[in-house]
């Protein structure tokens, strides 16, 4: 049951995510770059359907684990054999009498209300299609956001415990925001190739600046809130070292720290040489979009790691907890 | 993609072999404390724990040497202190008491255990 807890956790942290940043990307830097470049002679509009179904996806994935993680968690709580607790109802009462229930059943709205915005993000209408958007943008970062109640982040009693919530919070979105748009990302840069020329040369030079100044921030933010939670959740150089919490959180910031290798690499090495004049587009550039494309990738394989590693975190003991073994 | 994917999938699955489940709400101290010696009979036994509970899953039981149940049965956690478990005994003669608790913390991870504590000398 440990590990389909796990796993549960692992894949609804990663589907949660790609939708909110299915959203973001959409709406930070995919319609500004295009609104940017104008009416699109050749089709240059923004290939959404490409990205809808990734969307979709990233929804059916996260009721499907969420529906798992409530009864594992259930079968967890009610200390009886998973077919026992389910034939008993403890799912029920899980939901209608923990923390846990209450923040599932509030995240289940929200995700119906993304499924709405989705649906209605092609609606006919740029204003109606635009205000679907950013309704989904801010009800994918509360369903993103919302998973801190579903965890440690909720459980540091006190009113400090409220400061240890709003970290958990804005690590949640920080996270969600650089992962969240690295699979968009790519797609547009897979896009771009494809089409070539210089019009998509540009877009693709324009949407990865607009890309690479939300990941800076979201990093700054990300970094600062795992500061928070590693102080209150391992409190001391002994316990990071001494602890299976303190390990698994060593082995997450290594992680974090190759992916930050390669997203340094991309906003100083590779992006730069996306930024020509449009007129200069040569096989520098599309070389360049190449290797971005490519980091991307790695750094998405990279993130599911860091998720998982996440998502074992959830089912330990913190370290201020544990004590050194 | 699909291979990078499935790779990391494959290693972190192997990484992560060894992971187990624990309880995150311990015992931080309680009221008679553990193992403790106190020289008037307590009205109620009250625990502390180090994280928020789950009051429909949390519970806590004290008997006597002879295994008879002492508490009321009331088993609860107080309005306004979400990390404390309290239970109600039975007037208590002199004698070894043994508590025994089971609890669920907010972030739902169940936890167990049991102290003793004597009344009188």
């Amino acid at each position: 049951m440990d590990w389909l807890l796990v796993a549960a956790r692992w894949v609804h942290f990663a589907a949660t995510i790609s939708l909110f940043g299915f959203f973001a990307f959409d709406r930070l830097v995919l319609r500004p770059t295009f609104a940017a470049a104008g009416a699109a002679p050749g089709g240059s509009r923004p290939p959404a359907h490409r990205l809808l179904w990734f969307a979709w996806t990233g929804l059916a994935l996260t009721l499907i684990s969420g529906g798992v993680w409530l009864l594992a968690v259930a079968t967890m709580m009610s200390g009886q054999p998973f077919a026992v607790a389910v034939a008993h109802g403890a799912s029920e009462m899980v939901l209608l009498r923990t923390r846990f229930g209450e923040d599932w059943l509030v995240r289940l709205g929200l995700a119906a209300g993304v499924a709405i915005c989705l649906a209605l993000r092609g609606a006919r209408g740029a204003a109606r299609a635009a205000a679907a958007g950013w309704a989904g943008l801010v009800l994918a970062g509360a369903l993103l956001g919302a998973l801190a109640w579903a965890g440690h982040g909720a459980a540091t009693p006190g009113q400090v415990g409220r400061f240890h919530l709003a970290a958990d919070i804005l690590h949640l979105l920080a996270a969600g925001l650089w992962l969240g748009m690295l699979l968009p990302l790519a797609s547009l840069l897979a896009e771009a190739r494809r089409r070539g020329g210089a019009r998509w040369a540009a877009i693709a030079g324009a949407a990865t600046h607009r890309f690479s100044a939300l990941a800076i921030g979201s990093v700054v933010v990300l970094l600062a809130g795992g500061i928070v939670n590693s102080s209150f959740l391992v409190g001391s150089l002994r316990a990071l070292l001494g602890t299976e919490y303190g390990h698994l959180l060593l082995a997450k910031i290594g992680v974090f720290l190759g992916m930050a290798v390669i997203a340094a690499v991309n906003l100083l090495r590779l992006t730069p040489r996306l930024g020509r004049p449009a007129e200069e587009a040569d096989e520098r550039i599309w070389r360049a979009a190449a290797w971005l494309y490519r980091n991307a990738l790695v750094e998405v394989a990279l993130g599911l790691a860091v998720l998982a590693i996440v998502g074992a975190l959830g089912i330990l003991p913190p370290g201020t907890h544990g004590g050194p073994h | 993609m699909v291979k990078y994917v499935l790779g990391t999938m494959v290693g972190v699955a192997l990484a992560l072999v060894g992971v187990e489940a624990r309880a995150h709400a311990f015992l931080d101290h309680a009221s008679p404390a553990v193992g403790s010696t106190v020289a008037t009979a307590p009205a109620t036994v009250t625990i502390w724990y180090t994280e928020d509970l789950e009051p429909a899953f949390s519970r806590m039981t004290v008997t006597n040497a002879a295994g008879q149940q002492v508490d009321l049965g009331n088993a609860h956690v107080p309005p306004g202190h979400p990390d404390e478990l309290q239970v109600g005994l039975k007037r208590l003669p002199p004698g070894t008491y043994h508590v025994s608790w089971h609890v669920v913390s907010v972030d739902t991870h169940p936890t167990q255990g049991t102290f003793t504590f004597r009344v009188g000398g």
